[in-house]
């Protein structure tokens, strides 16, 4: 055992060392009983010993719980979709928005939406000669039978199913009859929207309606001298109602066929319904 | 440092640090806003902060506000009053008890003193852990340590003398 020997000149450093427990047990021991001989080192190590600070816990622990529990964190594991729901709320919202939309829009694909295609009801047998077409031979049959649908009063809303498209191509002489006609209204952008339209149709797999100007006609455009005298009204016209064009007609179960023209270089689609009423559109020139 | 585990200190050391601020600042109330501004920092820094080092961490911020604290109120008389107070009451010493006397003693001791014999006293850190809190190198920690405990014994001693 290393022996400390306390002094009146150290025992400030001495007690210092017993108080901040320093020593040995044995050193330790040996000091205080050399302090307890001293009177003056008992008194001083007396008032060294209360040096010391000691406060219990209680106090903390129960009379400020509150505030101590007012420092812990909500364990928030699912911190992510809390953070998330607003945002993917408005996504959703948004989504569901141009959905609807867009729903709206393919409903009338080639009303307002093409404005710029030429839309016509034509009498079949004004165009008997250009839609000369094979192999339907119910089309020639259809023909002969056919109604003047601009003079139809009343509205059919009824759809027209997309088939797939068949080529045929028109003889020159056939389709000189309605050349000049076709040419005014040729839109390059009508052939892609279109196109567009198809392929949406297409995609959905779904019906989608075919407007066809037909009311306040008066015999304007659906009469053989009227047709030949090139009265046709755009669907922009339809829209705007010019010349008193104001509503549409729907074909019902039309058959589909792309005409191409080689000499013009025009290319239609015929819808030809059940009631024979024919649409051309002009897609192409 | 997920939030279970902090939700663990905040309970375990929150007393702990509520002590220490409270008789380091003698006020509650700065003394939780100290303690409430220590736990934020933790919490702003515990993918950080393992939970180990997380107590002596909550020391250490709580330290240096005390310090900011004090030395805002530098110019405080609190400490004077204080001091009459002790001066006022030396006629009741008897009242008194040798634990009441050793606070009044404490609150007259300097700041980083103060601190480390809480620290010392209270938590029971060693001298490389107040090392760490306080920024001293360890010979400092004991010199301020051992001017503290020679200057709480001979207030101790005058005023069980008045």
């Amino acid at each position: 055992m290393k022996k400390m020997i306390i002094t009146r000149d150290n025992y400030e450093t001495v007690m210092f060392g017993l108080l901040e427990n320093e020593y040995p047990a044995d050193v330790r021991e040996d000091i205080l009983q050399q302090i307890e001989a001293d009177t003056f080192l008992k008194f001083e190590w007396g008032q060294w010993s209360k040096a010391t600070y000691s406060e219990g816990l209680e106090t903390y622990k129960h009379h400020e719980a509150e505030f101590i529990e007012g420092l812990t964190k909500k364990d928030n594991k699912g911190g992510f979709i809390y953070r998330m729901i607003i945002p993917m709320s408005m996504a959703a919202a948004l989504a569901l928005f141009f959905l609807v939309r867009s729903g709206n829009e393919s409903s009338e694909v080639v009303g307002p939406t093409i404005s710029k295609n030429q839309v016509n009801t034509i009498e079949k047998s004004n165009i008997e000669a250009p839609l000369e077409l094979k192999p339907e031979k119910k089309t020639a049959e259809d023909k002969e039978t056919g109604k003047f649908i601009s003079k139809e009063k009343n509205i059919n809303n009824i759809d027209v199913q997309y088939e797939e498209p068949v080529f045929v191509e028109v003889q020159n002489e056939n389709t000189e009859t309605i050349k000049p006609s076709w040419k005014q209204m040729v839109e390059d952008t009508a052939a892609l929207m279109v196109k567009t339209a198809l392929a949406q149709q297409t995609e959905k797999k779904s019906k989608y309606k075919v407007t066809v100007v037909h009311e306040t006609m008066n015999g304007l455009a659906y009469e053989n001298t009227e047709f030949q005298e090139k009265k046709y009204y755009t669907m922009a016209d339809v829209m705007n109602h010019k010349d008193g064009i104001s509503l549409s007609k729907f074909l019902s179960n039309p058959r589909s066929k792309v005409i191409k023209d080689k000499t013009t270089n025009s290319t239609y689609i015929e819808y030809l319904a059940d009631d024979n009423s024919v649409l051309v559109l002009t897609i192409s020139n | 440092m997920n939030t279970t585990e902090y939700n663990i200190i905040v309970r375990q050391w929150g007393p702990h640090l509520l002590r220490f601020a409270n008789r380091n600042l003698n006020n509650m109330d700065v003394a939780k806003d100290v303690v409430q501004d220590a736990f934020e920092v933790l919490w702003k820094n515990k993918d950080e902060i393992q939970a180990e080092k997380a107590r002596q961490y909550l020391f250490t911020v709580v330290f240096r506000k005390g310090i900011d604290v004090f030395r805002k109120n530098k110019n405080n008389v609190a400490i004077e009053e204080h001091h009459y107070e002790i001066g006022q009451m030396a006629g009741f010493e008897k009242q008194i008890s040798d634990k009441e006397f050793v606070k009044m003693a404490m609150d007259a001791l300097p700041e980083v003193q103060r601190q480390l014999v809480l620290l010392r006293d209270l938590e029971g850190y060693d001298y490389k852990e107040l090392e760490a809190i306080t920024g001293l190198n360890e010979s400092q920690v004991k010199v301020y340590l051992f001017r503290a405990r020679k200057a709480l014994k001979e207030t101790i001693t005058t005023m069980e003398a008045l």
